[in-house]
């Protein structure tokens, strides 16, 4: 056999076998299963609601898909979404004491005398996070269309299925991203305690504080007129939504907003005065970039886009973007988020390099 | 490149051999101009105080660190040329190596077999059972007491069959009674004519195992003693750490 694949093996069995990473799978699938669970409430709704207007002889709006359902998976942006955390938590106990778990027990002498190079050590640990990681979205995936499917009757078809498969591979990518990231640190540093704080520490800082920094520097950069710091938009169909524009604290009152006050919103945006506009679009920029910096923002931007096939940006800013009626394909909302996929995948491979070089060039004989 | 040498006192085959060998760190000289001939089936010991080169020693003659200047090599292979012919026929135990605890002693054998390229099954059983932890052999690491995890050890450097053994302080924290066990398990090997390199800092435990014994002080080897002087390493040693 191989010897990376014999690595990868051994990291693969002795991670399955480990008690904390039982508990944190555990708790992500229950999170992930209450989340699908609530899903399909949200997706009753939506479908009482389209019966009601088509009673009512309102045709436009289009039926519900399935898809609402998954969209809960995402939380209610209030938050990271507990997939977002412990997705992140599970890459970070992946990665962290591959290479320094070895060094303090001595291992990693021992295993560097057996007859492989350096880089097969470090490929055969990448790819047995690889597999793991491939298994835990596998069974997440699986579990939850079977909830969503059992409670509703209704299974991903059609255009669904190839969206919850980009949702998956996403999720596939962001827990990696973590896992690398712990990684780096298990390479860099000389105690796991010291490697499991440092990934933790990264993040918190690109999914928690992340969002603050951006307001500030936008704020900075391209400063806002006062009045429009917080404003009350008036939907259509009489329905009032507010939208907080603090920038980046991603406040939305409704995520998956009905068709109806979808076109309210785009009414609001389309009523405000060019200077205001430009100056919002400016800031919204300038915060975007930053947040591109961050895996979860791009981890959940992606998949907002893609489980939603009539969210929509405006003026830049995505937050209060759920303004179409237009069913948008997959590839043309992929071709909305190409930026957030490459910038998930910059961590990724940034950061697996930077391991690589270290690792290759470290002195482990002292 | 394979370059056997013969020792032309012994007639045997030199299975180490140090070549004006010296590792700095920043100018301080942690190995400073080793020369020296091992025997096959010979178990040499290399004693010295905590700092006086042992371990850089081991650690060049295995491949994980490289040389300043100088080379050894490992039954004809240059640990800088060739590490990996050179990882192909050693086995090194580090010095308070703690295996694998998730995994039973079976797995982690296999384990390292694997990374040789493989063995028989029945020759994972007969190595755990050479270094009696047959009965043992599908309990987990971490139920193991020092002198068993230690005796692991030893059954992951034995499957893929070495022709060097390379042991640092093999009894570093072991009680008596594991002490005795690995002691004993040496004498075993060295019987079936396994060349052992092993390092030490406690001066009296070399005296039962090895047939030649190398003093290293402040990185320097100051004195090989051949079988009819052993006895006396611990004044030898002495003498040497006050002159120096």
């Amino acid at each position: 056999m191989n010897t990376t694949v014999v690595i990868a093996k051994k990291e693969f069995s002795e991670n399955l076998r480990s008690t904390r990473f039982i508990i944190l799978f555990g708790l992500f699938l229950f999170m992930l299963l209450l989340s699908a669970y609530s899903g399909t409430q949200n997706y009753a709704d939506e479908l009482e609601s389209y019966n009601e207007n088509m009673g009512t002889g309102n045709t436009d709006i289009p039926k519900p898909s399935i898809l609402t359902a998954f969209q809960q998976l995402l939380g209610s942006r209030m938050v990271s979404s507990g997939i977002t955390i412990i997705g992140a938590i599970i890459g970070i106990v992946i990665g962290f004491d591959a290479i320094v778990g070895e060094r303090e027990s001595g291992t990693l002498k021992f295993l560097l005398t057996q007859p492989i190079y350096r880089d097969t050590l470090i490929n055969g640990k990448l790819l047995g996070f690889t597999i793991l990681i491939f298994t835990v979205v596998a069974i997440s995936s699986v579990m939850t269309i079977a909830v969503i499917g059992g409670i509703t009757g209704v299974f991903p078809g059609g255009d669904e299925l190839p969206r919850i498969l980009v949702f998956n591979v996403m999720m596939f990518f962001y827990i990696m991203t973590f896992a690398v990231i712990g990684l780096f640190f298990s390479v860099f540093l000389k105690q796991s305690v010291d490697a499991l704080l440092a990934a933790i520490a990264v993040f918190i800082i690109v999914t928690l504080l992340i969002s603050p920094v951006a307001t500030a520097v936008a704020s900075f950069i391209a400063p806002m007129p006062s009045q429009s710091q917080v404003f009350v938009m008036r939907g259509g169909g009489g329905q009032t939504m507010d939208v907080v524009f603090a920038g980046g604290d991603r406040t939305a009152s409704n995520r998956t907003g009905t068709a109806s006050n979808r076109t309210g919103v785009s009414r609001g945006w389309q009523g405000m005065g060019e200077e205001m506009r430009a100056a919002m679009t400016k800031n919204r920029n300038v915060m975007q970039t930053i947040m591109y910096l961050s895996p979860s923002e791009n981890f959940e931007h992606v998949n907002e886009v893609i489980l939603d096939p009539y969210s929509e940006e405006m003026g830049g800013g995505r937050e209060f973007g759920f303004g179409s009626q237009i069913h948008r394909s997959l590839p043309e909302g992929l071709g909305m988020v190409w930026g957030n996929i490459i910038a998930l995948l910059v961590w990724l491979i940034v950061f697996f390099l930077a391991s690589y070089v270290m690792f290759l060039r470290q002195d482990v004989g002292r | 490149m394979e370059n056997k040498k013969v020792n032309t006192e012994t007639n045997k085959e030199v299975m180490i051999e140090c070549k004006n060998l010296t590792k700095a760190y920043n100018g301080f000289k942690a190995l400073d101009n080793l020369n020296l001939d091992i025997v096959k089936g010979e178990i040499f010991a290399f004693v010295g105080h905590n700092g006086a080169g042992k371990t850089t020693t081991m650690n060049l003659l295995v491949g994980l660190i490289e040389p300043t200047s100088g080379d050894a090599f490992i039954s004809g292979h240059s640990i800088i040329k060739d590490p990996i012919e050179v990882k192909k026929i050693i086995g090194f135990l580090p010095e308070n190596v703690n295996l694998y605890s998730g995994l039973t002693a079976r797995q982690t054998v296999k384990y390292i077999a694997d990374l040789n390229g493989g063995v028989a099954e029945n020759k994972i059983d007969e190595t755990l059972d050479r270094v009696g932890l047959e009965k043992v052999k599908d309990k987990r690491a971490e139920e193991f007491s020092k002198g068993m995890k230690q005796r692991l050890g030893i059954a992951c450097v034995l499957v893929k069959d070495p022709e060097v053994l390379f042991l640092d302080e093999p009894t570093s924290g072991l009680d008596p009674t594991g002490k005795m066990e690995v002691q004993d398990l040496l004498k075993k090997l060295g019987d079936e004519g396994i060349t052992i390199f092993y390092a030490s800092h406690i001066l009296g435990e070399v005296e039962d195992i090895a047939d030649r014994v190398g003093i290293l002080y402040q990185g320097k080897l100051q004195k090989i003693l051949g079988k009819d002087e052993i006895e006396k390493v611990g004044e030898i040693y002495k003498e040497i750490s006050v002159v120096v």
